[in-house]
């Protein structure tokens, strides 16, 4: 289907009279706080790879951002329309994909859908292609919820435990599904979304001991995330239900259906150069 | 419609001049800039919970599509759960705890918890990691240590951490073996855990048929309001108001207990909102539920419902459309940003989606007008009526009026 969408698009633009349009991609990040997530989050690999779709390698963003605040903080939206705008306007982007992963997806939807939040947002929508959402948390996560739960202090003391972010118990499923039906749009019920939201999705987790594909994105990493999965559906991927992950926008692709050797992706490895996703995204340019 | 369609038209949202163009690509548009009044609105005084918003007047067109489900009127909130928790103390831990289950393979998660008089220390003990090699479970079928037992997962805190560092820092979890069934069981710990030491005890009983359901016809609710929350478990219309308890819980931590009560209905727990609903903007309250009912089942679960209670700043007042425009008028009691979005579908018989025009300004107390739409709406040729109007305060993230003209 997205292959339909390119034709159309290409063919639009010369029935336009426009077919130079100048195309940049940004990635932006997930839940926590960054300042080197070229480095840190997605792994030199991944970036460089994905750059090599860009007919201007230069036009690559990498957002930093502090997305552990609620989506619409200064720090999170408010950052990420910053750089997005800067991004834009001093590259004269006018074919902007975005490329986000988990909470960031949440923190792009909230632009989308708030246009007349900021002055900054109507230019960023109306140069946006469309966003490549890699596992989404659109509707939440059970795993929040069951940190959440219980927290006897709420507030103004659970936070000293220092695990407790407000993204976090922003990303309980019954807070995402407030946000959804209230201020979020993309999800059942609600309006489309102004430009795609296509979600990458996660299904499974694997962290066989003798299968080398266990280690892409660290072992470790992905033993812990078969193990969360027991608080989630038998489609997730390790922090995310398939469900939420296709909870706004529209299903590009589940993972095992395009990667390499039907690899499902784990919510690690939906952010590294694992099993030809980074070709995927690229050749999505 | 396929989804290749409605790229395209995704595709044409413009701003606010430029939106009676046909459909095009944002990319390949003369889309010009949504209007922008530089608002000469000073902040208020009264800044109690407002986020810093800027005070510019920002317009914008959404084109819909008609082939879109969208549901109108007021939202409201559905929760399901399969889980419950309790909190224990380490003397507790060290005699044993009952967990109750109703399905096998139960995931049962220990984590320590700092104590009030922890909180108020400045250098705190730290906090005593519970490994599954410390934990005991039993029940008919014998003592099982969980860490050398069959259990089919044990998790150390370790291994979570890893998988999440920003969730599960000092917790560890195993799942209750196939083996040892469902039912009643005792854990406890041999581990020297201080006795006034406290731990939280969160059973998922992820088998199970029975979730406890809480439903609100409202999301979001003022004070003008009751809080009303139906609660129910699965194929049980009423539940045993004796053992069921309901709190609500503000986002700074206040408690208000709700009574509990059995209707035609069935279960509802309720209050009045007559308490100071201030809070950060964009935090919600929240409905804690919990029942353990004495029956066969024994079924024990606690949900969570997230609401909005939020103050009433403002409200519409009158809705008129006109030629292709829609003007608003509110009125506003507390200095903010405001907008508001008309929801406009065409006219006629087979009423579809049309597209949603919304407009945001900064506002002072008093009575103030919206402008939607504009004259290339009007010479656009497409009638199209209002079906909805909602106004939201986005200074203090509101929803505070959906009506629907």
């Amino acid at each position: 289907m997205r292959q339909i969408h390119l034709v159309l698009l290409i063919t639009a633009g010369l029935f336009w009279g426009i077919g130079h349009a100048n195309t940049g991609v940004a990635l932006v990040h997930g839940t926590g706080s960054q300042s080197d997530a070229y480095n840190d989050y997605w792994k030199s690999g991944f970036v460089e790879s994905v750059r090599q779709g860009l007919s201007n390698s230069s036009n690559l963003l990498v957002v930093n951002c502090d997305f552990t605040k609620y989506m619409w903080d200064s720090a999170a939206a408010g950052c990420l329309a910053n750089q997005l705008h800067n991004f834009i306007t001093s590259k004269n982007i006018d074919d902007l994909v975005v490329i986000t992963h988990s909470n960031g997806g949440n923190v792009m939807r909230w632009i989308m859908s708030n246009p007349t939040w900021d002055s900054r947002y109507p230019t960023i929508i109306n140069n946006t292609r469309w966003v490549n959402a890699l596992a989404a948390s659109s509707l939440g996560t059970p795993l929040a919820d069951a940190v959440m739960q219980g927290n006897a202090f709420e507030q103004s003391l659970g936070w000293l435990l220092g695990y407790k972010s407000d993204a976090v118990r922003m990303q309980q499923e019954s807070w995402m599904a407030h946000y959804n039906s209230s201020w979020l749009l993309g999800t059942s019920g609600r309006p489309s979304l102004p430009k795609g939201f296509w979600n990458v999705v996660g299904t499974d987790v694997e962290s066989a001991v003798w299968d080398p594909d266990s280690y892409c994105g660290g072992y470790f990493e992905n033993v812990g995330l078969e193990t969360t999965q027991n608080w989630l559906d038998s489609c997730s991927d390790g922090f995310l239900n398939c469900s939420s992950q296709r909870g706004a926008g529209s299903l590009w692709f589940n993972d095992t259906d395009r990667t390499r050797g039907d690899e499902p992706l784990s919510h690690n490895q939906s952010r590294r150069q694992c099993f030809n996703l980074d070709v995927i995204l690229r050749n999505d340019l | 419609m396929n989804h290749s369609i409605k790229i395209m038209t995704t595709a044409c949202v413009t701003g606010l001049l430029s939106f009676s163009a046909p459909l095009t690509f944002a990319k390949n548009s003369n889309a010009q800039a949504p209007t922008k009044q530089a608002s000469e609105a000073q902040p208020t005084n009264d800044n109690h919970s407002i986020l810093p918003l800027e005070q510019k007047t920002v317009s914008f067109t959404q084109t819909l599509y008609p082939d879109d489900p969208i549901e109108l009127g007021v939202p409201g909130a559905t929760v399901s759960s399969k889980s419950y928790y309790k909190q224990i103390t380490g003397a507790a831990l060290k005699q044993g705890v009952t967990l109750n289950t109703h399905g096998d393979k139960a995931v049962v998660r220990v984590t320590p918890v700092k104590t009030a008089a922890q909180n108020k220390t400045v250098q705190s003990s730290p906090l005593t990691v519970l490994q599954p090699d410390d934990l005991e479970l039993t029940n008919g079928q014998g003592q099982f240590n969980v860490n050398k037992s069959g259990m089919a997962i044990k998790t150390t805190s370790q291994q979570l951490n890893q998988a999440h560092p920003s969730l599960f820092k000092n917790t560890s979890a195993f799942v209750i073996d196939k083996a040892m069934g469902k039912g009643s069981f005792q854990l406890k710990t041999n581990k020297a855990v201080s006795d006034d030491s406290e731990f939280l005890i969160h059973v998922f009983d992820k088998h199970s048929p029975v979730a406890l359901s809480l439903s609100s016809q409202k999301n979001s609710l003022d004070a003008s309001d009751t809080l009303s929350v139906a609660a129910s478990l699965s194929n049980k219309k009423a539940l045993a108001v004796n053992v069921s308890k309901a709190e609500l819980i503000a986002p700074d931590g206040r408690r208000f207990n709700m009574s509990v009560s059995n209707s035609k209905q069935g279960t509802v727990a309720q209050m009045p909102i007559n308490f100071d609903v201030q809070r950060q903007p964009g935090e919600l309250w929240k409905v804690v539920f919990h029942t353990e009912q004495k029956d066969n089942s024994n079924i024990i679960r606690t949900a969570e419902l997230a609401l909005d209670i939020h103050e009433k700043t403002a409200a519409i007042n009158q809705v008129q459309q006109h030629k292709g425009s829609t003007k608003v008028t509110v009125n506003v009691e507390k200095p903010g940003r405001y907008e508001v979005r008309a929801w406009l579908f065409s006219a006629g018989k087979q009423s579809l989606p049309q597209r949603v025009e919304y407009q945001a300004m900064w506002l002072e107390k008093g009575s103030h007008t919206f402008s939607l739409g504009n004259a290339s709406t009007a010479k656009s040729g497409q009638s199209s009526v209002v079906k909805q109007v909602q106004l939201m305060d986005q200074s203090r993230l509101a929803v505070l009026d959906i009506i629907q003209p």
